[in-house]
């Protein structure tokens, strides 16, 4: 079904030229190659779908949709006019430009062709997670050929447990407007960047409303030793731990056994979470008597490790995972994830090494394997 | 039979803004099916009530205090709402609008009138127009033959042999039921007689007589003392 639904969309797209190309779509109508239209968030979520993962559903307005708001807002014509003059190191005249843009951005509200496509996805989805107005997560999704320089993009713009349409329609134009800080102007203008060019997508993700949650390497991004997955969690959503706002809670497992090999429980001071009074993602102190919990129970790291092990071997590399433990489903189903991408420290250095040692390690057992052969002790 | 003329006329409507809490209250209090929903003049979508009770349901079993607040205050009806909705023209035939609601397997209509919605069609206007048609009121006696072809002089015939019969024809109807009949073959009809007479059976033996098979009769006289 996947598949049909995503022949259909090439379909669409492949019609006449631009008008014909999807400004929505669902996550699981696309799949790792379709970056230059979803961004590498999104179609990373698509490819995991298909694979099988557990993953919040959602859709993504696509970079034709972004392309379809700029020039409805008139915001691409007047750009290069409020840039004129502006220098990459004048940084006061490039705060004012980037403040004076970013505003007329959020202000401006999206064509109503545009808003109906978008909140009819939203009812959609809503409809699927069986919540009126469901709590999404708005993302930016950034196209890497476009946006060179990770860290400039704005691709860190993450809102968390919106509601309604109103709501996600303002988020969505602030995740655009996040390619116009004072930082990514300045990139653009020094790397001869047009402005133009520029394109986004922006992910609409069900919320899971999550009781535990954080990231996960299929390696031990300490030293890199391929046998092992680490786990680093924290209670509430899993920005406190990407953040680096708090030391979370860290678990090594074996990745053939899964026996948990190490287990560090830290003081963990503070929790993101939903308040459900006013529906808004907060920042609380974590009451004192879970601080030093652990956050994760064993089954748990456990299903996770065998999940993390199934995505490293669907991308046949070392991944970097964003996941979740929602709270209000039962456990054996519980466990979502949100984001995986490869990972690059070790990934980069093993590539460089394996060049001139062994034969090239695919996949975990071959380097664990290769590594008792060479004598190398593995945990 | 044009849709203006059986249309619900200035219907109520709602904006995008007010709350469902309230729109599910106005759909309730004057029994309808759905509304429309307008924002400066324009038709932006509508809000049935299947939506607002499906909505209910889901709030109603998270068994969560703060959902339920989150429906009663918060949820509006542009959450909820079908934007871009099917629409039929205050000119279009009556056909035109069941066959839309057909095709798309929709219940309800905003009714637009130069860009304005000026009515609703929802079933409860169907069911007027079923009503006028089958003379729900007038109590009947019916017939139903079938299935047979419909040649030139057929409907006549059937007028003419029950008239004969001492009834007072009120409508012929005939009315093509399942598929066409492919292969070439004729398209087979029933054929629905809606007349007043006080000697039904007689009016059944006659048509039999002639060839027309009775496979429904329905005899207003009899029902009343039953």
């Amino acid at each position: 079904m996947a598949t049909a639904a995503k022949a259909k969309r090439i379909d669409t797209a492949s019609g006449a030229g631009l008008s014909s190309a999807p400004e929505l779509c669902w996550f699981e109508e696309v799949c790792k190659e379709d970056v230059a239209l979803v961004g590498g968030k999104c179609s990373s979520l698509g490819e995991l779908i298909n694979a099988g993962v557990r993953v919040p559903p959602g859709f993504a307005l696509t970079t034709h949709g972004f392309a379809r708001f700029m020039r409805d807002a008139g915001v691409s014509g007047e750009i290069p006019g409020m840039l004129e003059g502006c220098g990459h190191d004048d940084l006061d005249h490039l705060e004012a430009a980037s403040k004076a843009i970013r505003e007329m951005i959020e202000f401006h509200p999206f064509a109503w062709e545009l808003e109906d496509a978008i909140a009819e996805y939203y009812r959609k989805l809503s409809v699927r997670c069986m919540v009126p107005a469901v709590p999404v997560a708005v993302r930016s999704s950034a196209t890497a050929e476009d946006l060179p320089g990770a860290s400039f993009a704005g691709q860190q713009d993450t809102y968390l447990w919106i509601r309604g349409v109103d709501d996600l329609l303002l988020h969505a134009r602030r995740c655009i407007s996040s390619l116009f800080t004072a930082r990514a102007i300045a990139y653009r203008i020094r790397m001869g960047f047009p402005h133009e060019d520029v394109a986004l997508s922006v992910g609409f993700q069900k919320m899971a409303n999550a009781y535990t949650a954080g990231v996960m390497f299929t390696c031990n991004p300490a030293n890199g030793d391929r046998s092992v997955i680490a786990i680093d969690s924290n209670f509430g959503f899993g920005e406190s731990v990407v953040s680096g706002e708090v030391t979370p809670d860290h678990f090594v497992v074996n990745k053939i056994t899964l026996d948990i090999l190490e287990r560090t429980i830290c003081n963990k001071e503070i929790t993101y979470t939903v308040d459900l009074k006013t529906q808004k993602s907060v920042k609380v102190e974590t009451p004192f008597e879970r601080q030093t919990v652990q956050s994760l129970i064993d089954d748990e790291i456990i299903e996770l490790a065998r999940m993390g092990k199934a995505i490293e071997k669907h991308y046949g590399r070392q991944m970097d995972i964003e996941w979740a433990v929602d709270k209000d489903l039962p456990a054996g189903g519980n466990i979502f994830i949100l984001q995986a991408r490869p990972e690059t420290v070790w990934s980069a250095k093993r590539e460089k090494e394996s060049a001139e040692e062994a034969p090239k390690a695919t996949s975990a057992m071959d380097y664990i394997l290769s590594s008792l052969l060479t004598g190398k002790k593995v945990t | 039979m044009i849709v203006r003329n059986w249309m619900q006329h200035n219907p109520t409507l709602v904006d995008g803004d007010t709350l469902l809490a309230e729109a599910k209250r106005i759909l309730t209090e004057h029994n309808l099916q759905a509304l429309p929903v307008v924002d400066d003049g324009r038709l932006r979508g509508v809000v049935t009530r299947q939506h607002c009770l499906r909505a209910a349901h889901f709030v109603s079993r998270t068994q969560s205090a703060d959902e339920y607040s989150f429906f009663a205050n918060r949820l509006k009806v542009k959450d909820i709402m079908v934007r871009n909705p099917a629409t039929v023209n205050a000119t279009d035939t009556m056909e035109e609008c069941l066959r839309l609601g057909q095709e798309l397997g929709v219940g309800q209509f905003p009714v637009m009138d130069g860009g304005q919605v000026v009515g609703v069609i929802s079933s409860r206007e169907i069911f007027s127009l079923a009503a006028h048609f089958l003379g729900a009121w007038e109590k009947r006696c019916g017939i139903t033959l079938g299935p047979l072809e419909i040649k030139p002089g057929t409907i006549g015939r059937i007028a003419d042999l029950v008239e004969g019969a001492g009834a007072e024809v009120q409508a012929v109807y005939p009315i093509t039921r399942g598929e066409d009949g492919g292969n070439g073959k004729p398209q087979q009809k029933t054929v629905i007689v809606r007349f007043h007479s006080a000697e039904m059976k007689k009016v059944v033996a006659v048509l039999e007589a002639a060839g027309f098979p009775v496979i429904e009769s329905v005899d207003a006289h009899c029902q009343d003392k039953h």
